[in-house]
Parts: C-alpha cells; sequence; structure tokens
C-alpha cells in the first residue's frame, strides 16, 4: 500500500466526518419542539362518503352538533367497547333531547377511527394529541366535557378543499 | 362526573416548555431550589437515579416496535438516559410491559418483577396491558396487568406513538424526581400500601 493512497483515504473519512458536524440534527428535540406529522384532524363526510385523512389521537367532541344518537357507541361495542353513553341532565342543546352524550375509556380505545366514521352529524373529530398517558387508570377516562375541550396544540378545521396531486388522492379538507 | 383536574395540570406543565421559556425556567428553578433544601440527600441519589434508566423489555406484541423506534436515531430515548435492551434483570430498575399479557405469560411477568433489586418501576404500554384492549371478555388474556403488579405509568394507543411512549417515561421521571430516598411514591407509602390502594378500589366499585 503506497502512502499516498493512504492519506488520501485518511482525508476522505476526515471530510465526511467534518460534513456530518454542519449538516442538520436528525434527532427530533422532542419536550422542546412538537413538530407533529400532521396537524389535520382525522374526520369523515358521511354526506360525500370520504374520509379526511389525518393523525388519529385524543377526540374532539362538539357538544352542539351532538344529538345522542349512539350510533359511535354502537360503532364501538363490538370492537374495544371504550365509548360509553353518558346522561347530562344539566345540558341544554335543543338537538339533544335525550341528554346522553360519549364519555371515553382511552385505555380501552385503539384509535381505529370507527367512530368518527359512524356519525353522521360532524359532532366528532379525532386530534393529532396522542400523549394521554397517566399515573393513574382512573385518569384515563374522558368525560364529554374534557372531550369537548380544544386541545392545547391547534389543528386545522377541514372546511377548504385540497387535491394532492404527488399522491394522486382528492384530500378534501 | 369524575373530571380529572390532574391530568390537566400536568398538560400544562409539559406544554409550558414550548410556549413560555422563562416562565417555565423560573418555575423549575423554584422546584428544585425547593426540594433540594428539603431533603438535599434524596434529591442527590433521585437525580441519580432519573438519568439513568435500565430497562427490561417485556416484548409481548407489536407495541415492541414502537418502542424500537424509539431508541432510534430519530426520537432518541437515550437523551434521557434510558438505554436500549439490556442483558441481566438484577442491574436493572424499570420494566417495560409491551403488549397482551396472558394467562400463561403472567407468572413470568410477575417472577421477572420479582426478580428486579428495589427500587424499581414498571410502565404498561398499550391497550392490551392497561386493560386486555381488543381481548376484552377473554378467557386467557389478563384484563389489565395493574390488578397484579403496580404499575407506575399507564401509556395509552394501540400502539401509542413514539412521542406519546416518551411523554410516558417523562411523566416517570417526574414521578421519580417527587418520590422519596426508598423510590416510594409519594414519599412514605411501600407497595403493600400500594396493593391495599387497589383493593379499596375495586371494593368501591363493586360497591357502586
Amino acid at each position: 500500500m503506497k502512502i499516498t493512497e493512504f492519506v488520501k483515504g485518511f482525508m476522505i473519512s476526515v471530510n465526511t466526518g467534518i460534513q456530518h458536524l454542519f449538516r442538520k440534527r436528525m434527532t427530533t428535540m422532542y419536550p422542546e419542539t412538537q413538530n407533529y406529522p400532521t396537524l389535520d384532524m382525522y374526520a369523515y363526510d358521511p354526506r360525500k362518503g370520504i374520509a379526511v385523512s389525518g393523525w388519529r389521537g385524543r377526540h374532539y367532541l362538539d357538544m352542539t352538533k351532538c344529538t345522542g344518537c349512539q350510533l359511535c357507541y354502537i360503532a364501538c361495542e363490538n370492537i374495544s367497547e371504550a365509548i360509553e353513553m353518558v346522561p347530562l341532565p344539566e345540558t341544554n342543546y335543543p338537538q339533544n333531547k335525550k341528554k346522553i352524550f360519549p364519555a371515553v375509556d382511552y385505555g380501552r380505545c385503539v384509535f381505529c377511527g370507527f367512530c368518527v366514521d359512524a356519525c353522521p352529524f360532524y359532532a366528532l373529530y379525532m386530534t393529532p394529541v396522542a400523549e394521554l398517558s397517566e399515573y393513574d387508570r382512573n385518569d384515563l377516562y374522558y368525560s364529554p366535557y374534557e372531550l369537548s375541550k380544544p386541545p392545547a396544540v391547534n389543528p386545522t378545521p377541514r372546511a377548504k378543499e385540497k387535491i394532492d396531486i404527488k399522491r394522486g388522492v382528492y384530500d378534501e379538507r | 362526573m369524575g373530571t380529572s383536574e390532574s391530568s390537566e395540570g400536568r398538560k400544562k406543565l409539559v406544554y409550558s416548555v414550548g410556549d413560555s421559556t422563562s416562565y417555565a425556567l423560573v418555575g423549575k428553578l423554584k422546584d428544585v431550589v425547593k426540594r433540594s433544601v428539603e431533603n438535599p440527600l434524596g434529591y442527590v441519589v433521585n437525580w441519580g437515579r432519573l438519568y439513568s434508566l435500565w430497562p427490561v423489555h417485556m416484548e409481548t406484541g407489536c407495541c415492541s416496535v414502537e418502542l424500537g423506534a424509539a431508541s432510534g436515531s430519530r426520537w432518541d430515548i437515550e437523551r434521557f438516559g434510558v438505554l436500549e435492551a439490556f442483558g441481566s434483570l438484577r442491574q436493572c430498575d424499570l420494566l417495560i410491559v409491551l403488549g397482551t399479557v396472558t394467562r400463561k405469560m403472567m407468572p413470568r411477568l410477575r417472577v421477572v418483577w420479582e426478580q428486579m433489586p428495589e427500587p424499581k418501576w414498571c410502565i404498561a404500554i398499550g391497550a392490551c396491558s392497561i386493560s386486555g384492549g381488543l381481548y376484552l371478555d377473554s378467557y386467557n388474556v389478563m384484563q389489565g396487568i395493574d390488578q397484579y403488579i403496580p404499575v407506575d405509568v399507564k401509556v395509552p394507543g394501540c400502539p401509542p406513538s413514539t412521542y406519546a411512549i416518551i411523554d410516558g417515561i417523562m411523566l416517570l421521571m417526574e414521578k421519580i424526581r417527587r418520590s422519596d430516598l426508598k423510590g416510594h411514591y409519594p414519599a412514605g407509602t411501600s407497595e403493600e400500601d400500594v396493593h391495599a390502594l387497589i383493593q379499596a378500589k375495586e371494593e368501591v366499585k363493586t360497591k357502586a
């Protein structure tokens, strides 16, 4: 082996080492920067029959639209029994005369999104917030009031239309 | 209705890091000074435990893939001192249960738990290990491992994403930071007390 080849190989490895010093860091510094994969809410449009793609995390319940029809409960009944209809007699919404709302047990929920698909009144969404870990099992049970609070991150609403040319998929958001 | 105020308080604490750094820093400094003056030896010992968690992986399901991704280079949990899979149970202090625990696996899990030296902690990851998940009313799947071993942190999801797992580990670190010299939380409790608490809760549930 000639000494010039040895020096050349050595210099190449030093060069790649120096290049890596100035590259963008690959690791996501998680608790400081919370960059979620997407901020879209998973939703379903029952009139058009199109599901809007999004990250499936904690639910968001719109209590001004929920009619207490129990379709989300029926969808969840044979999957994991996470949703339970809870009577809230103190509420006074005109569309919900039975005064029952869904409550979700996140110890059982598998985030399949079938409850969102089943809702015909645009009342259930899924937000990208997935950090739901707790010390106590009972804290994983979310009441309708907790579900109706918007999450700390701001997910985008689904009002505007969009066509994704790259994937060749119609995405109506 | 049982609204959990504790969960909201914890989330505020986590989210305040990104939004207003100065307030979070001041709150952290106040907390550090208070705890180090109250119990200096416990503070130093827990600080040492906190940043060197050696885990045992009980990989019985598909959640183990997500933990593998969390210890990869994209979401590097070794930044917090949590190592990858380690050989000996006798030198570990964190049991991570990933997946479905069957009736046949539960005695082995209990043996693994009792082989680990004190102080030790346990994280249950995934719906199966928290409550049985999809295998509800099954004849051979345990409906939640917290009836048999004390679980410190539950991470829901099927499987939970990597950042949810990191959030669970940070929650456990917060617990260790607030525990006493023996590693019990809240300070002054033991494993028997935890079991008594679980039994009391079960009695309340059956009565109601």
